[in-house]
C-alpha cells in the first residue's frame, strides 16, 4: 500500500471509530434515563386529603414462566387510614380486589389493622426466543370498596413507584377498563368509580441489548479470527502449530463462559444460540480437527520464524 | 492435504445443513386443538349446539364454568412434574370474567388432580385468583433417555355448586403458549356427558385431558450438537496423540496443555446441555464418560512419553538454519 493510501485508510478508520463512539454514547445517553416510563396518571399521586391509593412496584420479570411480579402497597389517608413506612393503617374497612395470576386476590384486613405490601404476579405474553429483542405485555386490574353498608364509591388512585426493572425497559400506562384504550376522560371515570386497569409493555433495556451484541460480537470475532488463522495455515503462509491448537481449545472453553454471561440468562436454544453460539462452537471444533490434521501431516509443524526471515542472513 | 479438503468440505456441508435446519426448528410448542385452546365466547356461533337451558334472558354468555389451564414448566430434576396454573372463569348467570381472573355469583367447589391441595372452595362475589398445579409425570426414569425423553400424563377436574352439591356445566381451555424447550401435545378425553359444540361443554361438571410431553426439536438439536463437539474433541485428541505415539511428532508440554484445555472444555460443554439434565444419564454413559476417560488416558500417556522419550519438546527447525 502506498503512503497516501495508508494515510487515507488511517483517516477513514479514525472517522469510523469516532462515529461509533458518538453513536454509542448518544444512544446510551438517550436510553439510559428512560428504562421505566409511566404515564401522568401513574406518575402523579392524588392531592386529596382523604384518599384510597395503591402503590405498585414492579420487581421481577420471569420470562420462562411468563409472569411479571410486583408488590402492591395500600396507601390510605384522611378518614380511610394512615400511610406508614411499609404499608397502611386501616381506619375504615377498605377492601382491595386484585385481578392477578399469582398472589392473593383480596386484601381485606378490616378496620383497625395494619397491612403491608402484597406480592402479586400477572401473566405476560411474549416469546423469549427473540432474545434480546423479546417483548412482553400484561395487564392488571384492581378495584376498591368500603366493606360497610350505605357507603359511597371512593376514588382509587394507583401510583407506580417503580424506578427500574433490572435488565428491562418498561412502559406502564393506565387504560380505560371498558375500551382498554388510553382515553383520559374514561380513565378519570374509572378512577372516580374506584377501579383501575394498568398495562405493562416490557422489552430488554439498552444495556442488556448492547451487552448481548457485545458478547455475540465477541463470539463472531473469535470465530472469524480462528478462520483467518486456519486459512493462513492451510495456504502454507504459516506453519501448523500446537500453540494455535491451544488457542482454539481455550477459545472454545471461553465461549461457554461468554454464553453464561448473557444478561437475563436466556434459556438455552433461543435464536441467539441457533444463529451465533452453536455455529461458532461447531466451527471451532471443525477448525481444531483441521489444525490437528495439518499438524500431523505437514512437514512444517511447529516451525519457528527465525530472526533472519525478517532481518536477512548475515553470513 | 486431501484429508484437510475433505474436512473443510464436510464442515461446510454440516454448517449449511445446520443453517437450513434452523428454518424447521421449534424452540417449544404446545399443540392444542382449536376448540380446547380458544376461550369461551359469548356470541351466536358458540350458542350452536348448546341447550337453551344454559342461556338466561338478557345474557349472551352461556351459564358455564370455564376452567383455564396454563402449562408453565416441566421439572425433571428431582421429581418429574408438570407445573401450571388453574384459573376459573364463570360465565352467564354463574359469574363473569375480568382480565386475569373471574368473579363468581355462587360458591363453587373445584376438585382437581394436584400433588398438593386438590380442593378449591370459591367464595361468591369476589375476584377468583388462581391455583398452582403440580402434576406428577409417572415415567420418571425417562430422563435417562435425554434428549429423547418423553412423558405421558392426564388430568381431571370436577366443578360443583358448593351450596346445592350439584355439578355445574363446565368447559376447559388450555393455553397454547409454548413451554420453552418442550413439545406438548394436548388431547381432550371425550366423556359421556360432553356436548359437542364449538366449545365442548360437559353438563356433569367433569373435565379430563391427556398430554404427551417431549423435548422440542431445538433442544434435541442443541444436545446433539454439543455431543458432536465432545466426540470431535476426543477424535482430535486421539489423532494428535497417535502421531506422537508413532514417533512422527515429539511429546511436548504444549500438546499436554492442549489436552488439558480440551478436557476442561468437555466438562464445561456437559454443563451447558439444555435444561441441565442430571449427571449419569445414558448420553453420559455412552459419550461424556468415555470422552473424559479418553482425554484423561491421553493426558497420562502423554505425560509418561514426555518424561521418558528423548525427543521431548523437540523443535522442527527450518532446514537452512540447520545447515547454517
Amino acid at each position: 500500500m502506498t503512503q497516501k493510501g495508508l494515510k487515507f485508510s488511517n483517516v477513514l478508520m479514525s472517522v469510523l471509530l469516532l462515529i461509533a463512539v458518538i453513536l454509542y454514547f448518544g444512544f446510551a445517553f438517550l436510553n439510559s434515563g428512560s428504562t421505566y416510563q409511566k404515564d401522568e396518571f401513574l406518575a402523579n399521586s392524588t392531592t386529596e386529603k382523604s384518599s384510597i391509593s395503591l402503590d405498585i412496584n414492579a420487581t421481577n420479570v420471569d420470562i420462562n414462566e411468563g409472569v411479571l411480579y410486583f408488590t402492591a402497597t395500600p396507601r390510605l389517608s384522611g378518614e380511610f387510614g394512615q400511610s406508614t413506612s411499609n404499608g397502611s393503617f386501616f381506619q375504615l374497612p377498605v377492601v382491595y380486589s386484585f385481578d392477578v395470576f399469582s398472589g392473593e386476590t383480596l386484601l381485606n384486613p378490616g378496620a383497625g389493622n395494619l397491612t403491608g405490601g402484597q406480592p402479586l404476579g400477572i401473566r405476560i405474553e411474549g416469546d423469549p426466543n427473540n432474545y434480546p429483542f423479546d417483548q412482553y405485555e400484561g395487564k392488571f386490574f384492581v378495584s376498591t370498596r368500603l366493606d360497610q353498608s350505605n357507603s359511597d364509591v371512593s376514588p382509587l388512585d394507583v401510583n407506580d413507584v417503580s424506578t427500574a426493572l433490572a435488565g428491562f425497559s418498561a412502559k406502564v400506562r393506565y387504560l380505560s377498563f371498558n375500551s382498554e384504550s388510553p382515553n383520559a376522560s374514561e380513565i378519570r371515570d374509572d378512577i372516580s368509580q374506584g377501579f383501575a386497569l394498568v398495562e405493562w409493555k416490557i422489552s430488554r433495556g439498552f444495556s442488556s441489548i448492547f451487552a448481548s451484541f457485545l458478547l455475540g460480537g465477541l463470539m463472531l470475532v473469535g470465530a472469524m479470527s480462528s478462520v483467518l488463522l486456519t486459512h493462513a495455515i492451510l495456504r502454507r503462509r504459516r506453519p501448523p502449530s500446537l500453540n494455535s491448537l491451544v488457542w482454539l481449545a481455550a477459545f472454545l472453553f471461553a465461549l461457554f463462559q461468554v454464553r453464561s454471561q448473557l444478561p437475563g440468562s436466556p434459556p438455552s436454544g433461543v435464536r441467539f444460540d441457533m444463529l451465533i453460539f452453536f455455529p461458532t462452537v461447531l466451527l471451532l471444533t471443525t477448525l481444531i480437527l483441521i489444525n490437528v490434521n495439518l499438524w500431523i501431516n505437514r512437514e512444517d509443524w511447529d516451525m519457528e520464524n527465525t530472526n533472519y526471515a525478517v532481518a536477512g542472513r548475515t553470513n | 492435504m486431501r484429508s484437510s479438503r475433505f474436512l473443510i468440505f464436510a464442515s461446510l456441508t454440516l454448517l449449511i445443513g445446520y443453517l437450513l435446519s434452523l428454518f424447521i426448528l421449534n424452540p417449544g410448542a404446545t399443540s392444542v386443538k382449536s376448540n380446547l385452546s380458544s376461550v369461551l365466547k359469548c356470541d351466536e356461533q358458540t350458542r350452536t349446539g348448546l341447550p337453551a337451558s344454559l342461556y338466561i334472558e338478557g345474557q349472551s354468555c352461556p351459564s358455564v364454568v370455564e376452567l383455564v389451564l396454563n402449562l408453565q414448566r416441566i421439572e425433571t430434576k428431582n421429581q418429574a412434574a408438570l407445573v401450571g396454573t388453574l384459573r376459573v372463569w364463570p360465565a352467564g348467570e354463574i359469574g363473569q370474567v375480568s382480565v386475569n381472573a373471574g368473579v363468581s355469583q355462587r360458591s363453587l367447589r373445584i376438585t382437581y388432580e394436584n400433588l398438593k391441595q386438590s380442593d378449591w372452595l370459591i367464595e361468591p362475589k369476589r375476584l377468583i385468583g388462581s391455583r398452582t398445579l403440580e402434576l406428577s409425570l409417572p415415567n420418571r426414569s425417562a430422563i435417562s433417555s435425554y434428549p429423547l425423553d418423553s412423558y405421558k400424563s392426564s388430568w381431571q377436574a370436577q366443578v360443583i355448586d358448593f351450596q346445592t352439591g350439584k355439578p355445574l356445566p363446565t368447559t376447559l381451555t388450555i393455553s397454547n403458549r409454548p413451554v420453552y424447550g418442550w413439545q406438548i401435545s394436548v388431547k381432550d378425553v371425550a366423556l359421556e356427558s360432553d356436548l359437542a359444540a364449538i366449545k365442548t361443554v360437559n353438563l356433569e361438571g367433569d373435565e379430563k385431558v391427556e398430554w404427551v410431553i417431549e423435548r422440542s426439536s431445538s433442544t434435541k438439536l442443541s444436545s446433539a450438537l454439543l455431543l458432536l463437539v465432545m466426540l470431535l474433541a476426543a477424535v482430535a485428541a486421539i489423532m494428535l496423540s497417535k502421531s506422537i505415539f508413532l514417533r512422527k511428532r515429539p511429546p511436548t508440554l504444549v500438546a499436554l496443555s492442549w489436552l488439558a484445555t480440551s478436557l476442561f472444555a468437555v466438562i464445561e460443554i456437559r454443563g451447558r446441555f439444555p435444561d441441565s439434565p442430571p449427571l449419569g444419564i445414558r448420553v453420559d454413559t455412552f459419550v461424556t464418560y468415555p470422552v473424559i476417560l479418553t482425554l484423561l488416558f491421553l493426558i497420562a500417556a502423554h505425560t509418561y512419553l514426555w518424561v521418558k522419550r528423548d525427543d521431548w519438546n523437540m523443535k522442527n527447525l527450518p532446514d537452512d538454519q540447520i545447515t547454517a
